[in-house]
């Protein structure tokens, strides 16, 4: 009996050190196959490093042969973890030649660890400044005041989405200010139908949809100095401007009859199920706010038939606050991290304003520049889209991805569930928020 | 496929190779004199296990305990600021105070349920027995993640007017109620409790194949001559069974508050903390990737830490006692 046990317990021993053997084996083995995608280093090659992936991975390298075809040898590395991967690379000393971030604050947190180059140093910042959408650069300047990097692809956020074809029977208009836009709401309310589609689940990230409408709205009352000034946290979310936001997107979502679900709903409809209700027959719903990568969140037969199904338009700016047409965004930002000749041939290319038009030809990618042929779209959606970014007077970054992870991708999130849920009302979430920015 | 067959190299790989590490460790140690060779054998086997211990376990676990004293990037020394804030921040007050929500009601109720079914199924004829014990224990072949994703679907809330496809909603409004989303309803804490029968059903099984064999080692002869003194049943099984199972009690109930301690799972997938119904180990998940404060999701492991040892000490001593009867 006892010797049994003795050899079970040795057993079980080998078993468990199989096991973790097996383990480190595993993990050799993912780490082989991440290497087979990497460029070789050395000699006139760029290995750029970027967190889009499948279809854009492969439009962005269609979008390189101009300049593969050049000579220089450029090869693109996608990686869905990009924020963990290049910080350990950079730790590692070990960085691509160029890294393209999806957001500005790891890209001037990088920049500041790495020594890049300011774009000074290799490219007229003011041509470029001048041919990019008014405020774009803002986000890729450090403190002292340098541009370090500069984007190479816009995500808008800024878009109202309505089902086309419904819309249009119900005899609805497009509305041009956000008193037209209440106007709408009311009458479809009094139509006995539900203006907007609105859903904020989003596993632990539930909230984020939250954070951008009441962004949208800090950007229209309030216009960008101010916008700038709440990121840095010197305009507090308990202020007026904070509060007036936020009681903005209130009335959203408050407002009886006015969200499929209400508060409930907004906090049980997932974001990307939440776009279904503008498709169904009869629709749910007639309005929906989200960016522009809303289309892979459309049921596929619309998707198939976007042009026919959907329309988009711009959220609407208000008259009465910010005297100008701002757009909240998004974008990838190129920074240039090992200063070679190839790599700084690379830079000055992506930086063209015609970069991107076989990209483009493809879809799924928006140009930050103003002056990009919009023609070259495939659908009307996404020259829309385009012209949403292009026509603005100036451009934000999503204010959640500046702001310290603690805030942006924490307390501001669950801020705004708490006070959808009810779990908190408006003064402890805008008080409770600026007490967890982190105070070093 | 090729990650199929990567894993299917890397488990053949990894247990033919420590089958032969060991094999050859053991024939090296035999070449030895007798008494090199009695010396050593126990390191030899002991020894890879050890290491690995050491360089995965306990290594970190001081280092954890080091950063803990430092600030979010670790690189200043910030003394104790770390578990001031652990105490003082509301956010994590509240996952503390859930935390021993959990504790004080699941391991209890597992217990409860578990020696329930297992006196109930006792008197069961053993075909029955089997099939209604079986069928408490399935869920414990249930991973955490796949329970909380039945028990959404359990809970799942439609707008009023659609079809309800969650249970809970379909009989609630069956009986004519507007539907309610459950996992936001933080109202005396209902959706916490909500969470905890999912802990609940999870581990009642455990809890009952233990218990249910602790009670089947009762010897009849106590129970009969309790019976010939003239107990009721009730009695029998208050001042009979009871204290000689008393020991199995208090390691299920223990091993049940260990994994309570440290509940994750169920929260992360089903509420990711919102409502109110935020713990521990999902704060610490987020400190770290989320917000990356580092120093802080430290000083939170190092409480979980603190708070789950002396458990563990008292459960490893508690199934000591019971081996060496």
């Amino acid at each position: 009996m006892r010797t049994g046990h003795r050899r079970f317990r040795i057993f079980s021993l080998v078993a468990l050190l199989s096991l973790l053997a097996a383990a480190c084996l595993g993990g050799e083995g993912g780490g082989g196959t991440a290497d087979g995608t990497e460029g070789g280093g050395g000699g006139g090659s760029v290995e750029i490093m970027g967190a889009f992936l499948d279809d854009e991975a492969e439009g962005f390298r269609t979008a390189l042969q101009p300049l593969i075809d050049e000579g220089v040898d450029v090869t693109y590395s996608p990686t869905p973890d990009f924020d963990t991967l290049i910080t350990t690379r950079v730790q590692g000393g070990d960085v691509p030649e160029i890294a393209l971030f999806p957001q500005p604050g790891l890209l001037l947190d990088v920049a500041d660890q790495t020594d890049s180059p300011p774009v000074s140093e290799y490219l007229d910042v003011q041509e470029l400044e001048d041919s990019l959408i008014p405020g774009f650069l803002d986000s890729a300047t450090n403190a002292d005041g340098d541009v370090m990097g500069f984007p190479m692809r816009m995500a808008v956020k800024s878009a109202l989405w309505y089902p086309k074809p419904a819309f249009e029977d119900a005899g609805y208009e497009i509305p041009e200010t956000q008193e037209d836009l209440q106007a709408l709401e009311q009458q479809i309310r009094d139509d006995g139908n539900t203006p907007w589609c609105l859903g904020m689940e989003s596993g632990d990230a539930t909230g984020w949809v939250g954070t951008d409408w009441v962004e949208e709205y800090m950007l229209r009352l309030h216009g960008p100095e101010v916008y700038d000034q709440w990121v840095s946290h010197d305009v507090l979310f308990d202020s007026p401007e904070g509060r007036a936001a936020f009681e903005r997107f209130g009335e959203v979502w408050q407002t009886e009859g006015n969200v499929v679900g209400g508060a409930q709903g907004l906090l049980s409809i997932a974001a990307d199920a939440s776009t279904a209700g503008l498709f169904e027959d009869p629709p749910q719903c007639f309005l929906h706010r989200q960016g522009n990568f809303a289309t892979a969140f459309f049921p596929e037969n619309v998707q198939e038939n976007l042009d026919e199904n959907v329309g988009v338009a711009y959220f609407p700016e208000d008259t009465s606050g910010y005297d100008g047409r701002p757009v909240l965004a998004g974008g990838d930002l190129a920074l240039m991290l090992n200063d070679t000749p190839a790599a700084r041939q690379t830079m000055e290319f992506l930086a063209q304003e015609e970069f991107g038009e076989p990209w483009a030809e493809i879809g799924g990618w928006l140009s930050p520049h103003t002056g990009f042929d919009a023609s070259l779209y495939p659908t009307e959606v996404e020259r829309d889209l385009f012209q949403i970014g292009a026509e603005a007077d100036v451009l934000r970054f999503d204010a959640s991805d500046l702001m310290p992870g603690a805030v942006g991708a924490g307390s501001f999130w669950t801020g705004i569930v708490d006070w959808v849920g009810g779990q908190s009302d408006l003064d402890q979430v805008l008080q409770g928020i600026d007490q967890s920015w982190p105070s070093q | 496929m090729l990650k199929l067959a990567n894993a299917l190299i890397a488990v053949v790989a990894g247990v033919g190779g420590t089958v032969v590490l060991f094999w050859a460790m053991n024939k090296a140690v035999e070449a030895l004199p007798e008494v090199w060779e009695n010396r050593l054998k126990p390191y030899v086997f002991i020894g890879p296990a050890l290491i690995v211990v050491t360089l995965f376990l306990v290594y970190p676990a001081f280092r954890t305990i080091f950063i803990s004293f430092y600030d979010d990037r670790s690189e200043n020394f910030v003394g104790v600021d770390n578990y001031t804030l652990l105490f003082t921040d509301p956010g994590l007050r509240m996952a503390i105070t859930n935390n021993l929500l959990w504790v004080l009601v699941v391991p209890a109720a597992c217990v409860a349920f578990g020696l329930l079914v297992a006196v109930l199924a006792d008197r069961l004829t053993a075909r029955f027995e089997s099939i209604s014990k079986s069928l408490i224990f399935t869920p414990m072949a249930v991973s955490a993640v796949g329970a909380s994703t039945i028990w959404l679907f359990v809970y799942a809330w439609r707008p009023a007017g659609t079809a309800q496809i969650g249970l809970l909603n379909a009989i609630w409004t069956g009986l004519g109620q507007e539907p309610i989303a459950w996992v936001q309803v933080s109202t005396l804490r209902l959706n916490s409790f909500l969470l905890m029968v999912i802990m609940i059903w999870l581990q009642t099984g455990f809890a009952m194949v233990l218990l249910s064999s602790a009670i089947k080692g009762v010897p009849t002869e106590t129970i009969e001559a309790a019976r010939i003194d003239g107990a009721t049943e009730v009695q029998i099984f208050w001042r009979v069974t009871i204290p000689q199972i008393m020991s199995t009690i208090v390691v299920v109930f223990t091993t049940i508050l260990i994994a309570v301690l440290k509940i994750f799972d169920i929260i992360f997938v089903t509420t990711g903390g919102n409502f109110n119904t935020d713990v521990v180990a999902v704060r610490f998940i987020n400190e770290l990737f989320q917000f990356r404060r580092f120093g802080l999701a430290a000083a939170i492991v190092v409480v979980l830490m603190l708070a789950t040892i002396p458990v563990m000490v008292y459960n490893v001593r508690q199934f000591r006692q019971q081996e060496a009867r």
